[in-house]
């Protein structure tokens, strides 16, 4: 039975779905059946080959999507399945919320919001130091900072949220384009 | 020949702790590694023939830590200390406790060390050994007034330097008179914050510089020669990122001044050892000095293939009282080097540092092709050095073979797990610039701006196929066919990482 997947590369959004054969996979993509030979070589490296064409992939999971390695170079591809897709649109498990997080572990140096306070986008939410080096970590959606887990000193993982930003209130009722 | 020591600790860590460790390795020298808590399962520690603990994670309680060094090399029974590159190496102090402890210092003297590791001291040197320096205030800047009319002397844009700073920190570019009260004291506050020393000069900033620096070595009977030119321009930050021996700006005739420039200079501080003079060059074919490093440099390799040598052994030999094998008029690069540093680091996201383990590794090698590194599948990267994970060197018999080989070198290598700027390098490796060699310090930042990348559409379409391949084995290994009966209940949704989260992958 195929599985369906949403991948959403460069702006772009792709409907892919996949199933087994019996040396791989058979991909439907941009309205083409693509049969790929597949081998899992070891260490989450897999080497592809796709209408003769060679290829050596491996595909690291982090905070905003996935790394996907072609071959000597890094592609970044976010893959979302049917169901995943189906919550994004309507409001659900997102519902225009945003976490920072620690993408690395280090020490929290500077936390640089308040609570309330409206972040936009590429602003710089925390500092964390790691490899001696200071990391500005900056809000990729923005919003309002609705609650702050981390203080100066603490010692945090990967992964460990930091800030938690929620929508911006809708405008008022009753304006003038109301 | 008898070896120099019979057992030499390494006061490092790292790519360059396995490299001297090979060296001690191939001259039938017994080794010593030290370790802080984080470095247990280190490479350079299964490298060595014994290995101390010298203390926690962070440097300054560890490999910044003299009496633990100290102690681990007398517990070990070594005659001699080598520093390799950052931490200790350019400490004088710790070179002379290291002699009074009786062990022999891999490396420059201690006064030497001292005099070079002061800027001021180090310019006044070089301009008494005829050694041209950038044009600029003769010491410190008193006051603004000085400082105003040095500046107009030597006619703007001007640069302000910390006197105690380094590594691209404490420098202020002045473009214009009005602008260099404000910046004066803007870069003293730096200073005094930094170094705690306000102390500042003020130089001629050069325009499109290249950073070419000249390897030297010297022994105990005050013979010096040079291995010729690095070419280091292409930096981040003031961090060097391709290096390349030799450099196609140089020609014979400049390779001679600038030789015989760092070689008058090292004999003015009666230099022994490896070190560096590092100059910055005009287009013209100007240079000036800019600093001397005394101690072994990290794109060492790049002279060691060009002119056929082993650097650290013959360190070794020298710190010996060994005299230097070759005469100057030997010393001919042959072929061509290039160097890129493997950083774990996110060139795409503002290169922030990428930790992790390192789940699969592959190397690249075949001909021509050498790896420093300090790294190995199933290698934690730790979050508290440097992140150079170490360098990929390739060599050819002229620049175009050797940029070749380093892509093909750099297509083969394969770091999983952890993200590294190895396509950054491909990127780069591939543009005209560097094609015909037409760069200078400031081309990284002017031309990449946290986006450019190798666009292959097959490759592209190939990543798009892999991420879904990914993404279906990861729910198979997470719900196999039998939890899936449920279908999209919230059983499975619950199930699925990062799912409620709302983190998409």
């Amino acid at each position: 039975m195929a599985s369906r997947y949403i991948v959403h590369k460069d702006g772009e959004t792709l409907t892919v779905s996949i199933s087994r054969t019996e040396t791989g996979y058979r991909l439907e993509m941009d309205g083409e059946t693509v049969p790929v030979d597949c081998r899992a070589v070891g260490g989450g490296v897999r080497s592809l080959i796709i209408d003769g064409d060679s290829y050596e992939t491996a595909t690291m999971t982090g905070r905003e999507g996935m790394d996907v390695y072609v071959s000597g170079d890094v592609f970044h591809v976010r893959v979302t399945d049917e169901l995943w897709a189906r919550a994004e649109t309507t409001g659900g498990a997102a519902g225009g919320r945003e976490q920072v997080v620690s993408p690395m572990p280090g020490a929290v140096v500077r936390i640089e919001v308040e609570p309330g306070q409206v972040v936009a986008p590429g602003d710089t939410v925390a500092v964390v130091e790691a490899m001696k080096m200071q990391n500005d970590l900056a809000a990729v959606t923005g919003g309002r900072v609705e609650s702050i887990h981390a203080k100066p000193g603490d010692v945090v993982e990967q992964g460990t949220v930091l800030v938690v930003l929620g929508p911006e209130p809708a405008p008022e009722a009753g304006g003038p384009d109301a | 020949m008898k070896p120099p020591f019979q057992k030499v600790l390494v006061a490092n860590r790292g790519e360059i702790a396995v490299r001297v460790l090979r060296a001690l390795r191939e001259e039938g020298i017994a080794s010593v590694a030290v370790f802080s808590e984080a470095d247990r399962d280190a490479l350079h520690v299964r490298f060595a023939d014994q290995a101390y603990g010298i203390g926690p994670a962070p440097s300054s309680e560890s490999y910044l830590r003299h009496e633990a060094i100290l102690m681990a090399a007398r517990r070990a029974g070594a005659d001699a200390v080598h520093p390799g590159y950052g931490f200790l190496s350019e400490n004088a102090a710790f070179a002379r406790a290291c002699e009074e402890a009786g062990l022999v210092w891999i490396g420059p003297g201690p006064e030497a060390i001292r005099a070079m590791g002061n800027k001021l001291e180090a310019r006044a040197l070089a301009r008494q050994a005829g050694v041209p320096v950038v044009p600029g205030s003769p010491g410190p800047v008193a006051d603004a007034a000085t400082a105003r009319k040095v500046a107009a002397e030597i006619g703007y844009p001007v640069m302000l330097k910390a006197a105690a700073g380094g590594g691209g920190k404490g420098m202020r570019v002045v473009w214009e008179a009005k602008d260099l009260d404000s910046a004066l004291s803007l870069t003293r506050g730096e200073a005094a914050g930094a170094f705690s020393d306000d102390t500042v000069y003020l130089e001629k900033y050069i325009e499109h510089p290249r950073h070419i620096e000249i390897q030297i070595m010297g022994d105990d009977a005050g013979n010096v020669v040079h291995l010729g030119e690095r070419e280091c321009s292409l930096q981040r930050r003031h961090q060097k990122v391709v290096e390349e021996a030799p450099s196609v700006w140089m020609t014979p005739e400049r390779r001679a001044a600038m030789g015989k420039a760092a070689v008058a200079l090292a004999k003015a501080v009666g230099y022994r050892n490896a070190g560096t003079v590092e100059f910055i060059a005009e287009p013209s074919g100007s240079f000036y000095f800019l600093e001397m490093n005394t101690r072994l440099q990290v794109e060492h390799p790049v002279t060691e293939l060009v002119y056929g040598v082993d650097l650290v052994r013959e360190q070794l030999r020298v710190a010996g009282g060994g005299l230097l094998p070759w005469k100057q008029e030997d010393l001919r690069p042959v072929g061509w080097a290039i160097e890129c540093r493997i950083y774990a680091e996110d060139p795409y996201n503002r290169f922030l540092p990428s930790l992790g383990v390192i789940r699969a590794l592959r190397l690249g090698s075949g001909p021509g092709v050498r790896n420093d590194m300090g790294i190995y599948q199933g290698y934690e990267v730790p979050r508290h050095y440097d992140p150079m994970l170490g360098k990929l060197i390739a060599f050819g018999e002229d620049r175009e073979t050797a940029r070749r080989r380093m892509l093909r070198a750099l297509r083969e290598m394969l770091v999983e797990g952890i993200r590294t700027n190895i396509s950054f390098h491909r990127w780069m490796l591939a543009r005209e610039e560097f094609i015909h060699g037409t760069f200078d310090t400031r081309f990284i930042e002017q031309v990449f701006h946290g986006t450019e990348r190798r666009e292959d559409p097959q490759r592209a379409r190939a990543a798009v196929i892999a991420a879904v391949i990914g993404a279906y084995e990861d729910d198979q290994r997470f719900h196999p066919p039998a939890d899936r009966n449920g279908g999209a209940s919230g059983w499975r949704l619950l199930g699925r990482p990062g799912a409620l989260a709302g983190k998409p992958r």
